[in-house]
């Protein structure tokens, strides 16, 4: 292979494993909620600025502000789904979850639109030379937020699986997620379940935000694309899976940055969205999701 | 009885007097000429260039007045009817036709985006009253040929690209390492796509090989892929057509990834952008050259005409205009000129005065850079960008040459990136 591809392929996986970070808070909310989050992409421009804040007035290392902005984003989540999407949620228990549909798609538009007054229009990026730091492996070369981004998305990502396979929490989401009437039977409450489920899924965005704030600089629409991004991982990697958002996100990088290399660059945008609608079409569970009854 | 009836003649005939009088006065201040001002203040992303525009455009207003008005028309004073347009077309036609027939201002200004100014300019030809275009860009503003329409501070965004290209010839030759290989860069919009049409022209007639030519979408997330396949690619020049977001994406993967290439050129906007420098950061942005719409303090504010402005702006505002304030303030003092010239504030008079406009050599092109001669679609074909490079972090500007600020040298080509410190 000649060195352009490996380090395209390597890019590729590199930017994947972050595109499955930030799908991953959005499968796991549908998967066990059913419900669509399109302010999804806003979220993660919060989790861009707060990360920025911390940088900047507290002085922290881009990635020193993880924990910080996971927290944060944490609690967002919560009291998101406790006191704006929970009541809507409960009025409309017996039908499809229509009102959360609008409802999120409401709160895109309403919080790009306040980060456009609080932060102002300008790109932003936090300050110090680290993020511009490169490694360089023979002909290839790579910068600190690239490997960085690969080996925490990656460590996140095990870490969330692992916790709901393996704890109690994490059983009772995926039960409430599997069947929410017989969750409820076995004693599972289902409100405290959306809660923990939705902020978590926030929290999980809050690193992804985090590590990409050290790549692309932030502006209150910057969660737009990256947003429709999401979805698109999500679909292929199967709604609701966790892991198969991870490959998801891997899939779609390696095909926007080895794609780029044999056709223009616009191409292998379209090619994604190609493919995406083509798994829609025959495999609507996703790539790499478990068929469903 | 009798008393009283003379009292009152006299009170009625000092009345008389004192009306007649007054009248008389009136016409000595002569009337002033009032001045339709279209420009976005708000509702729209170009709101804050609009507000920079506006506070220029006041400022030339009142150094105007303060100057002893308009002499050919017994100092009258300018007076402007300004209106927001809210970046909105709609609102820029309906407030056109206001303007015109309810306020009857004999002349407009405006209205910095395209396309608000294409549509509402069609208003001012149907009623014959003049309209001098600032800094809209769309080449049919003035390709239509129409009688009323000035563009004496903006040429098409063609105009950018062919600077850039003359620029990369001149310094190759300069400097006796002529660029080969070209890659061009570009947002798919309207806008890239035009400049890139003319560039590929261009270098293909000056014998340069495009060896990239891609487009991408405008704010996309990852521009990763396009930086490595220019990096393949080994061009001498890189040509990139960016807006604000996209710009600071790839300077900052070029330098990263460290693409080197005799220059990479952008084509002001993104790479002009305030942000740009600070966002990169000073050593991405090192050598990294640019078009530009103005050449800059040290090149342009030579003049006590130029100073005051620049001194006055920044004494009211606390903040220092760019080209886009420079070039409000010129385009008040174009039509004063005109206005000196007409004798009346009348829209016909004022039409025949500005498409009669040279200007050469004078304070007002002295602080834009070019001068001012209209050809006949009413294109002001002298307007020309320059080209500055950016070093620790400043905008030099290298082209033309005789713009250079003294003591500066420009380094073409610029040192490698793992060359530098």
């Amino acid at each position: 292979m000649s060195s352009t591809i490996t380090q395209a392929l390597l890019n590729g996986i590199a930017s994947g494993a972050i595109y499955g970070l930030i799908a991953l808070g959005l499968s796991l909310q549908f998967g066990v909620m059913k419900i669509i989050n399109f302010a999804h992409g806003s979220f993660l421009m919060i989790a861009m600025y707060l990360a920025l804040w911390g940088c900047r007035h507290l002085g922290l290392h881009p990635l020193a502000v993880i924990p910080l902005v996971m927290a944060a984003l944490y609690v967002v989540g919560h009291v998101t789904q406790r006191w704006l999407i929970e009541p809507i949620y409960r009025k409309e228990a017996t039908r499809e979850p229509i009102g959360v549909l609008i409802f999120t798609t409401g709160l895109w538009i309403f919080l790009d639109n306040l980060f456009l007054v609080l932060a102002g229009p300008d790109f932003q990026s936090p300050p110090g030379d680290w993020p511009n730091e490169v490694v360089m492996v023979g002909d290839l070369i790579f910068t600190y937020p690239q490997v960085a981004g690969f080996i925490v998305a990656s460590a996140v990502t095990l870490l969330l699986v692992t916790f709901l396979r393996g704890t109690r929490i994490g059983r009772m989401i995926r039960a409430t997620g599997q069947d929410r009437e017989a969750a409820s039977v076995l004693g599972i409450d289902s409100a405290a379940v959306y809660q923990v489920s939705f902020a978590l899924g926030l929290a999980v965005l809050g690193v992804a935000g985090s590590l990409l704030l050290t790549i692309v600089p932030v502006d209150p629409f910057i969660g737009d694309s990256y947003g429709i991004r999401a979805f698109v991982v999500v679909v292929l990697g199967g709604i609701g899976s966790v892991g198969g958002a991870f490959w998801g996100g891997i899939l779609v990088g390696i095909i926007e940055s080895m794609g780029a290399q044999f056709m223009p660059v616009t191409y292998s945008e379209a090619m994604i969205f190609a493919i995406f609608l083509g798994v829609l079409y025959f495999r609507p569970a996703g790539l790499f999701g478990l068929e469903e009854a | 009885m009798k008393n009283q009836r003379a009292w009152r003649t006299a009170i009625t005939a000092l009345s008389a007097l004192a009306v007649a009088g007054w009248a008389a006065a009136g016409a000595l201040a002569a009337d002033p000429v009032r001045v339709g001002y279209l420009i976005p203040l708000s509702g729209t992303a170009a709101a804050s260039i609009g507000q920079e525009m506006s506070k220029a455009t006041h400022l030339a207003v009142k150094h105007i007045n303060a100057a002893g008005g308009i002499r050919s028309m017994g100092g009258a004073q300018l007076q402007l009817v300004e209106v927001d347009t809210r970046g909105d077309p709609k609102v820029g036609i309906t407030e056109a036709e206001r303007l015109i027939t309810v306020e009857k201002v004999p002349v407009i200004i405006g209205a910095f985006q395209s396309n608000v100014t294409f549509p509402a300019t069609a208003v001012a030809e149907k009623y014959q009253v003049p309209w001098l275009v600032d800094l809209a860009a769309k080449a049919d503003i003035t390709e239509r040929g129409f009688k009323y329409v000035f563009r004496p501070t903006q040429i098409p965004s063609s105009g950018n690209a062919d600077s850039s290209v003359d620029f990369v010839v001149w310094a190759g030759e300069k400097s006796g390492r002529k660029p080969k290989t070209a890659a061009v860069i570009y947002e798919n919009t309207d806008w890239g796509q035009d400049l890139a049409k003319t560039m590929r022209t261009r270098f293909k007639e000056l014998g340069i090989e495009v060896v990239l030519d891609e487009s991408y979408a405008p704010n996309s997330p990852n521009l990763r892929p396009l930086v490595l396949k220019l990096k393949g690619a080994k061009p001498d020049v890189i040509s990139v057509t960016s807006y604000t977001g996209d710009a600071i994406q790839l300077q900052k993967l070029i330098s990263q990834m460290q693409v080197d290439a005799m220059a990479v050129v952008g084509s002001a906007a993104g790479h002009v952008d305030r942000t740009f420098v600070p966002t990169v950061g000073v050593k991405g942005t090192d050598y990294t050259f640019t078009t530009n719409g103005w050449a800059g303090y040290e090149s342009a504010v030579t003049t006590p005409f130029a100073k005051r402005f620049w001194d006055d702006y920044v004494a009211e505002h606390k903040t220092e205009p760019t080209e886009l304030g420079v070039t409000a303030y010129a385009d008040v003092w174009i039509l004063k000129d005109a206005l000196e010239r007409a004798g009346k504030a009348e829209p016909q008079a004022i039409r025949d005065a500005l498409a009669q406009t040279v200007m050469k050599g004078n304070d007002v092109t002295k602080l834009l850079g070019y001068d001012i001669a209209f050809d006949e679609k009413n294109q002001n074909t002298l307007k020309r960008f320059v080209v500055q490079q950016i070093v620790d972090g400043k905008y030099y500007t290298v082209w033309p040459p005789q713009l250079t600020p003294a003591g500066f040298e420009m380094t073409w080509p610029v040192p490698a990136w793992s060359e530098r410190k």
